[in-house]
């Protein structure tokens, strides 16, 4: 998986964000209307796409797409 | 009654609390997000209270690690098996973490699963707030009536459950297994819906 499919997938999560919203320097906190209810849809995707467990402090030390790509990527590996 | 779930500590308003709610709920930035949005007085408040503070309307402090940050309600619950939600936190530290969001969780849950006392849930949304909006529609609360200034959600129990599952095990992921059991310490009262009553009943036995 690499960081493209990565962004699409999480765009079908948010249902609604038009497609191409998301960049990999996009800060996930920036997604228009973000609310904390975001911050479960981003940590129930990690489990079900890619069974990874995602962290308060994951979530904390992560702003941009790409950082969540890569702790979630690392978290695969590990 | 106290609530607790997921780090977090529900304690249902008292008289000596509602000065500090009165406070947080006159700030603009609070106060501008609800449909009623004059200055509430100290006597104002007092007759709020009298009014609330019956077996149909559950207003609680949302504690967080001692602290309190905020406030959320189930109201109106003598309409036939529907109430009425609401939420505002007033210290902006806890607004983009997860936290409201497990509070609102909490609520649905206590109310869908647990004391069984009701089939809907309704929320009001003033339409310049989109995020508030959002945010009670990943819940599965959808639009039944809207105005000029406000919409009207409702969240029935087939949608809480079918949208909420997902998020409830986040929440799980989030704060450990432990942590996310709802736990509900009363003692049975007039202060409290039958329905609950019974709840706490059984449990005893």
């Amino acid at each position: 998986m690499d960081i493209q499919e990565f962004i699409q997938r999480l765009e079908n999560e948010f249902e609604d964000l038009p497609k191409g919203t998301l960049k990999p320097d996009t800060n996930y906190r920036d997604i228009p209307n973000w609310s904390s209810m975001h911050a479960l849809i981003i940590i129930a995707f990690a489990d079900a796409q890619f069974n990874v467990e995602l962290t308060a402090s994951d979530l904390r030390n992560a702003n941009t797409i790409q950082d969540l790509y890569d702790v979630i990527k690392s978290k695969m590996q590990s | 009654m106290i609530v607790k779930q997921y780090g977090l500590v529900y304690k249902r308003i008292q008289e000596e609390d509602i000065e500090l709610v009165r406070y947080w709920r006159n700030r603009p930035f609070i106060r501008n997000t609800m449909q009623f949005q004059e200055y509430i007085t100290e006597e104002m408040q007092k007759e709020w209270f009298k009014k609330i503070n019956n077996k149909y309307n559950y207003y609680f402090l949302i504690e967080h690690e001692s602290k309190k940050i905020g406030l959320i309600n189930c109201k109106d619950t003598n309409t036939e098996r529907v109430a009425e939600g609401g939420i505002f936190i007033w210290d902006k530290a806890y607004w983009q973490t997860p936290i409201p969001a497990l509070a609102s969780l909490t609520m649905l849950e206590a109310i869908f699963e647990e004391f069984k006392s009701g089939d809907t849930s309704v929320i009001t949304v003033l339409k310049d707030n989109p995020a508030a909006l959002k945010f009670n529609q990943h819940i599965g609360y959808t639009i039944y009536y809207e105005d000029e200034k406000v919409y009207k959600l409702k969240l029935t129990l087939k949608d809480y459950f079918a949208k909420t599952y997902k998020l409830k095990k986040a929440a799980a992921l989030l704060v450990g297994k432990e942590k996310s059991r709802i736990e509900i310490i009363a003692e049975p009262s007039d202060l409290l819906d039958d329905k609950i009553n019974a709840y706490l009943l059984s449990k005893k036995s």
